[in-house]
């Protein structure tokens, strides 16, 4: 989708993974959720099923700022949504999922089933820790991780060229950095990719929103791309983010 | 599809595209026709934008005004009220132009120490003025003066009509206007207030049970009822301002953490289904740094107030003329990857003449500033030997006294 990060994402992802799980991590003012919009729409137009469960925000949120992308996600047969954050909606099931939480894992696991190459992403993953215990909340994500670990690979065109390739099942999950520093640390083992928006340590500018440090976590000896990850600066448009070096200013 | 409804705004169904292919004239449409009084569509994400007289002031702050479906958080500071300031600003200019008012506090005179609205006052006497003349000319009509010219008689009364429907209806234009100005030393006159629909609720009459779920109750309630966005046509769409002063304060009763977090998160769920715009008071000083950053999380917008009363000393002297430092923690993000942008997220403000005035926090050059700071502590030394002086003159020195003393 955003053609710069997609770059760095290829290069710093292990092939060898069955099943990736992507940490976003961002501050109040450097938001990161474009890259979760990044794995939302790219996998879609993959034809990857993606399994969206929004806590922050609006279903009409996402759809506004893929139609600025260039898709529609109403339209989309592999899109799903599980709202949590409205109660209006028909399809919704708000109130479910804030009984207990091991309800979001059953529906979770129902609509993935029979699936290949499935795609969940979380918005963002710090409400669950508001409105859930900390073993229930852990326990959930270590389940999560355990369902797409399990997923089988599906063969599909990814990215711009028509080369078939193996994909595997991702799990996308923000987090904002006000959690305990134990809490994020704890999930920061687990993931095999971490992104983490922050701003500029020169404090705020107009013309850089600030700046994504990628890092990978991987096995020594691994298959691995080009890069073993780096930091960047990002600036965002409306349908695209502009990445740039770290050091080139 | 029913999931992809605009949650905050009636949007009229999109043309057909036949309709658009022959060509018919176009009907000249006012642009902001069907929208609730006081708003204007933001540019940026399609939401309504309504105005705050303060924080609008400044046009690079918050793009335009507070957004309908979103929460403002402005925490407080700990020795002043300046932030109560931004509050009562909030409801006054919901008033202003007939948005309903929902104000939860405990202090009792909030209603009553509300600003005056020196904009309607003005505009008022505007209105009796014209009337008075209004009623002038008619009484000169009446008697037509044309006497040489008496056959261009039937042309002036034609002209008149013409002229009369033209002024009537302009001054039906700035019979609202936009942009109020409040006077902060004056309260609203209570005959005022008495058109306007405006509630207040002291959060000690909720249920003590648990307070955040009955707060809620009582906001759902009346969101339900009247401003619910939720596959209705409204006929007559109106806003509704919601402020909560001090949330967490003692009134409320002991903090439950997830009684409040839970709190929070539903209001902003039912805010965005709505034609409501909320504003939070929250004192982060009495509910620690761990709370405060998770409430944080559920905000839109978010403020901070401080003035320099409370740190006495460590102010710069480059400031002395302010009052205090307005800073931008989070811009709003919504149906949009780019959030706005200001110049800066740092202001000040100061009281001048009942009106908080903002301003953009600059620091002059290094240099002019660190001969400032010397000029003024040259001058201030040069007093001290002048009262050294004096001192002199008129008592023995005190090296002197030392000296009897031993």
């Amino acid at each position: 989708m955003f053609a710069d990060l997609h770059k760095i994402l290829v290069d710093s992802t292990d092939k060898n993974l069955r099943g990736l799980f992507v940490l976003v991590t961002d501050t109040i003012l450097a938001d990161g959720s474009f890259v979760l919009h990044h794995y939302i729409h790219s996998n879609l137009r993959a034809e990857k099923k993606t399994i969206l469960i929004s806590l922050d925000q609006t279903p009409f949120h996402y759809n506004s700022v893929g139609k600025k992308l260039g898709f529609n996600l109403a339209d989309s047969n592999y899109f799903s949504i599980i709202n949590g954050l409205t109660n209006n909606d028909p399809v919704c099931t708000y109130i479910r999922i804030l009984i207990h939480l091991r309800s979001l894992y059953v529906q979770l696991k129902e609509k993935i089933d029979q699936e290949k190459g499935v795609n969940i992403v979380l918005d963002n993953v710090n409400i669950l820790y508001h409105m859930y215990t900390r073993e229930e909340t852990d326990m959930f994500i270590q389940y999560c991780t355990s369902l797409i670990r399990s997923q089988p690979s599906v063969r599909m065109t990814i990215g711009e060229s028509n080369e078939m390739k193996e994909s595997e099942s991702t799990l996308v999950m923000l987090m904002h950095e006000e959690e305990e520093e134990e809490t994020m640390r704890s999930i920061a083992y687990s993931a095999d990719l971490i992104l983490s928006a922050e701003q500029l340590e020169t404090g705020y500018s107009k013309e850089v929103d600030g700046q994504l440090t990628v890092i990978s976590t991987r096995e020594p000896g691994s298959q691995r791309g080009k890069s073993v990850g780096g930091r960047y600066h990002y600036k965002m448009n409306e349908n695209n983010v502009q990445l740039s070096s770290y050091n080139s200013g | 599809m029913s999931r992809f409804v605009r949650p905050s705004k009636n949007v009229p169904p999109p043309q057909q595209l036949s309709s658009v292919s022959s060509f018919r004239p176009v009907a000249v449409r006012k642009p902001n026709a069907g929208l609730p009084p006081g708003c204007r569509p933001s540019v940026q994400n399609g939401q309504l934008l309504n105005r705050h007289p303060f924080l609008d002031s400044h046009s690079q702050l918050l793009g335009g005004g507070l957004s309908v479906g979103t929460i403002t958080i402005v925490e407080e500071d700990r020795n002043s009220s300046y932030y109560l300031a931004l509050l009562k600003y909030f409801i006054a200019e919901g008033l202003a132009v007939d948005h309903e008012g929902l104000v939860y506090t405990s202090q009792r005179q909030f209603v009553s120490r509300l600003p005056k609205n020196l904009t309607a006052e003005y505009e008022k006497e505007k209105e009796e003025e014209e009337k008075r003349k209004a009623g002038g000319e008619i009484n000169k009509t009446e008697t037509p003066s044309l006497t040489i010219a008496w056959q261009y008689e039937k042309y002036l009364n034609k002209d008149a009509g013409v002229v009369a429907h033209k002024s009537g209806s302009l001054k039906g234009a700035s019979v609202k206007s936009f942009c109020h100005s409040f006077d902060l030393g004056k309260s609203m006159r209570d005959e005022y207030m008495s058109s306007k629909k405006m509630k207040t609720v002291d959060p000690c009459e909720l249920s003590r049970e648990d307070v955040y779920q009955s707060l809620l109750d009582s906001i759902s309630s009346i969101i339900e009822k009247e401003y619910s966005t939720d596959g209705k046509v409204m006929k007559q769409p109106n806003i509704l301002r919601i402020g909560i002063h001090s949330l967490c304060c003692p009134s409320y009763g002991p903090i439950n953490e997830r009684s409040l977090l839970l709190f929070l998160h539903r209001l902003k769920g039912l805010l965005r289904h709505s034609l409501a715009v909320c504003m939070i008071t929250l004192p982060s000083h009495i509910i620690g740094p761990h709370l405060t950053k998770s409430v944080h999380l559920y905000s839109d917008t978010l403020l901070s107030v401080s003035s320099f009363e409370s740190a006495v000393g460590q102010v710069s002297s480059a400031f002395d003329e302010y009052d205090g430092q307005l800073v931008i923690k989070k811009l709003l993000r919504i149906n949009s990857l780019v959030a706005h942008t200001p110049e800066t997220l740092h202001y000040v403000f100061k009281m001048k003449r009942r009106k908080l005035l903002i301003e953009i926090l600059t620091l002059g050059p290094e240099e002019s500033r660190s001969t400032k700071e010397k000029e003024k502590e040259e001058a201030g030394a040069e007093r001290m030997a002048a009262a050294n002086i004096s001192s002199v003159a008129c008592a023995p020195a005190p090296s002197k006294r030392k000296d009897l003393e031993f």
